[in-house]
């Protein structure tokens, strides 16, 4: 029933993702590597490709008999395909591929939360490089690496798109596809066994969060933070940076160059064939204009635009309503509140749209099938995520700023417009941007919730794909990063603005 | 003026247990009067100085600004913050960071309670900005200021509608320790030429002898002290104030003899001492002697006093620039000295210490 191909997959991908993430963070963060201040932006990019996208740019890349890479393999003499993307050791790649850009922040964080004084003090008993590395940077480092571990898990385990695109050929199933098939993919819906997959689901993934909650505590026995600027030492290549070159090259290729040529490449063609000359002069945007001119194409976009701009603005606003009863008041029941805005964050998407699809089937309402059930389940998914902006934003906020306006003689909302506000807004308009452009990304809710008339981008992408038209699902999928490259953007040149306050 | 009478006030902390952080606290700032509560962290004089401000609620007493009375326990009075007439420096300064240095200052006449026309208000922060001499900077944002200039920008916005009263929580301690020294005089300096009553809280006791007119000495929510710098400096109400305002060497003993002229003896394990009394002290009586390390000096073997000489052995010397800093075994224990450089002492050197009973003060066990 899926429990230990979705353990495969999940461990598998975790491996990938830790030894891709681990090695460049490593790079980025502890070595004398030149330009390696280029690694982080080159491990960001591929987070304006939705997993759905980067599913579909490794269809094109392995698939069996036409894909790029199969047959560059074969061009070389060899027999069979490299790599078929309809298997196990594909989906292990995708999704590892996927995931190594958070496994290198969140190990890039682990490193740098080290005090470098206990390498140094180890330096300065005499020990070699190597034997610092061995015996007191990695072990130190070891309960850090531990929970991030859990949590790129916890992650393969939830996580739907690549599992679906890639492991339905070949029948290979885990817990996110099998809720999709009992719900949304047989007829009559099988509710019993989709409910029954989620809480499993529901279950797996709370109690590998408990266990992670764990290891943090126990990782923060070990953070000594030194406030002090130190820099750690950084380790000399030497030979090996030709090495380290070729590695962050061989990444920025799998991870960015090739997923979007692919992408690119087969948009323009009507239909898809390798790369050359030929294929070239029967190029085209004919695919882009098909996918504009397709009639509900005008109401997808619609819709999607009305659930990204009311799931962020409605998180928001929730958010740091929430935030500040939380930690500037002291009103019973606020602990209780922090722990139920925590709360979905434990819960995988698929399981939220789970509960909402039964709930809102069990009594009359005029939100089934419509747009607004979407947007209030991912309003629900990614409270968590809007609150981190805003608790930090607001405990960011020194209490000492708010009494200085009431000891000048502000009263209460002149306060709240003339300092609270203004010291918000970027928190807000930061995380705004980042709910809206997870709400634009992730199929997972939505292709549970969705009717005739709400379809949103993800979703529709999925069913262009799904009837047999890559040229236009990779038009689609190339507008789309489009979008989320714009969106992104735009976040990290307002968070960039939002540091000046953060230096005060 | 500030007047505080009786001051209760109890927090729960996280395990329920309730901790009395102020228990019973009452003084009085008078008009232009420059006013300390010293103590150590978690005696309550951040917390007494919140509940005049208005930032905390007491359970108990009364607090009177000027001639306002802001809180009573007894008539139910409670003035909220904004109506209470002070200005306030924050420890963290607190200055805005979506403002300039001008919005910053003029933010208690434009949003504040005593907000004045827009041709007021440019030339009383200009004012302002020159009592700090921060005149040049008032177009700079707030987050390109450094420590000390931020900390100028605080008290020019505390003093910007000229309150009567200023209250200053910990200011200095975020500064470094050559600007802090700068600071201290600088800003007495300004309260006095303003002739503002200030009420300044702080945990170091340099600060707070340097600046006030009269401190007052905190512990475990309640003022153990209050007088002049230099009469807390030399006759310390007990153990506690004489080991947190400078060093001390303490020596216990029993009341033997005395009384007589403020003059008492006290007899130690190895001999008698002549003392200045304390107050409340009876013969038979357990008490220390305190004296102050400056105040031991170093006799020569020809003309010695009368009274008051022991034997010492002097054990370690460390030369520090203005003094010598030594540790001497006399009376059954080792004494902290501090000599002028041209004392001639040398360790293993055996030395008469001289202990004059004017400088050795009866007070109280440490209970």
């Amino acid at each position: 029933m899926g429990v230990s191909s979705v353990i495969l997959e999940s461990a598998g991908s975790t491996t990938v993702a830790v030894l891709l993430g681990g090695i460049l963070a490593f790079l980025t963060e502890r070595t004398d590597l030149r330009f390696r201040h280029f690694i982080p932006a080159i491990v960001m990019v591929p987070l304006i490709m939705p997993s759905v996208v980067k599913g579909i740019a490794w269809i094109f890349l392995l698939s069996p008999r036409i894909g790029l890479l199969n047959q560059a393999w074969r061009g070389l003499g060899f027999q069979g395909p490299l790599l078929s993307a309809y298997s196990m050791p594909a989906m292990i790649w995708v999704e590892g591929i996927s995931m190594s850009t958070l496994s290198f922040l969140l190990i890039g964080a682990t490193i740098r939360r080290m005090d470098p004084t206990l390498e140094e003090a180890a330096f300065g008993s005499g020990a070699s490089t190597l034997k610092v590395l061995a015996r007191v940077t990695l072990p130190l480092l070891v309960p850090g690496l531990a929970g991030v571990i859990l949590l790129l898990f916890i992650r393969g385990i939830e996580s739907f798109e690549v599992p679906m695109l890639l492991g339905f050929n070949s029948r290979i199933f885990v817990f996110s596809t099998n809720i999709y098939y009992s719900l949304r993919g047989t007829f009559p819906p099988d509710y019993g066994l989709g409910f029954a997959y989620s809480m499993t689901l529901v279950v797996l993934t709370v109690g590998a969060l408990l266990l992670y909650q764990k290891t943090l505590s126990h990782s923060e026995r070990y953070t000594v933070v030194s406030g002090k600027g130190y820099r750690p030492r950084l380790i000399m290549l030497g030979p090996w940076r030709y090495t380290a070159w070729a590695f962050v090259g061989f990444y920025a290729f799998i991870g960015v160059l090739l997923p979007l040529f692919i992408l690119v490449w087969s948009s323009l063609l009507p239909f898809y064939r390798a790369p050359s000359m030929k294929a070239l002069s029967v190029a085209s945007f004919a695919n882009y204009v098909k996918v504009v001119s397709a009639g509900d194409f005008w109401l997808v976009l619609k819709n999607t635009a009305i659930l990204t701009g009311v799931t962020s603005v409605g998180i928001m606003f929730v958010a740091v309503l929430a935030s500040w009863f939380i930690h500037r008041t002291t009103i019973r029941g606020r602990k209780l509140l922090d722990f139920l805005m925590f709360l979905p964050y434990a819960v995988s998407g698929m399981a939220i749209g789970v509960a909402f699809m039964i709930l809102f089937l069990s009594f009359d309402n005029p939100l089934y099938n419509t747009i607004w059930i979407i947007v209030l389940a991912y309003m629900v998914n990614y409270l968590p995520i809007g609150s981190r902006f805003t608790h930090a934003a607001v405990v960011q906020i020194h209490k000492e700023l708010e009494e200085a306006a009431w000891a000048s003689g502000a009263g209460f909302w002149r306060t709240l417009r003339v300092i609270w506000v203004p010291l918000l807004i970027p928190a807000l308009v930061n995380g705004a941007l980042y709910v809206g452009i997870l709400t634009m990304k992730v199929l997972s809710i939505a292709v549970l919730l969705y009717g005739p008339d709400s379809t949103v981008l993800s979703v529709y992408l999925w069913r262009v794909w799904d009837a047999g038209n890559p040229g236009e699902s990779a038009a689609l999928s190339v507008l789309l990063v489009f979008v989320l490259g714009t969106l992104t953007l735009l976040a990290r040149r307002l968070a960039r603005g939002s540091d000046v306050f953060k230096e005060a | 003026m500030i007047k505080v009478e009786n001051l209760k006030k109890t927090f729960v902390s996280h395990d329920q247990t309730s901790v009395q952080a102020l228990s019973g606290i009452t003084f009085q700032v008078t008009d232009g009067e420059f006013y300390t509560l010293l103590g150590p962290s978690g005696c309550g004089k951040t917390t007494t100085l919140r509940c005049i401000a208005g930032f905390e609620e007491p359970e108990e007493g009364e607090i009177w600004i000027e001639d306002q009375l802001v809180y009573s326990s007894r008539t139910h009075v409670n003035v909220p913050t904004p109506k209470r007439n002070f200005g306030i420096v924050f420890q963290s300064y607190a200055i805005w960071p979506h403002m300039n240095v001008y919005d910053n200052v003029a933010f208690p006449l434009v949003h504040g309670r005593h907000r004045v026309p827009k041709k007021e208000v440019k030339e009383r922060v200009m004012r302002a900005l020159q009592l700090i001499q921060l005149e040049g900077l008032a177009d700079r944002p707030a987050p390109f200021l450094s420590g000390g200039q931020q900390q100028r920008v605080a008290l020019a916005r505390a003093l910007v509608h000229e309150p009567r009263v200023l209250l200053l929580d910990e200011p200095l301690s975020n500064l470094d320790a050559k600007l802090r020294e700068d600071m201290r005089f600088e800003i007495r300096e300004l309260c006095k030429r303003l002739n503002i009553t200030s009420l300044y809280v702080t945990h170091d006791q340099m600060e707070a002898l340097t600046m006030s007119d009269r401190v007052a000495v905190m512990s475990a929510g309640q003022i153990v002290q209050e007088g002049g710098s230099f009469d807390i400096y030399k006759s310390p109400a007990n153990q506690f104030v004489a080991n947190f305002i400078g060093l001390a060497n303490f020596l216990p003993g029993v009341v033997s003899a005395g009384n007589k002229n403020g003059w008492c003896e006290v007899k130690t394990g190895s001999g008698t001492l002549r003392c200045t009394l304390g107050k409340e002290t009876a013969v038979g009586q357990n008490v220390l002697v305190m004296i102050r390390p400056e105040d031991l000096t170093v006799c020569d073997g020809s003309n010695l006093p009368d009274c008051n000489v022991v034997d010492g052995h002097v054990e370690t010397v460390v030369f520090t620039g203005e003094m010598l800093d030594c540790w001497v075994s006399a009376l059954n224990q080792k004494l902290r000295m501090k000599v002028h450089p041209s004392i001639s002492v040398a360790p293993e050197k055996k030395v008469h210490l001289y202990l004059a009973p004017e400088r050795c003060r009866v007070i109280a066990e440490a209970p």
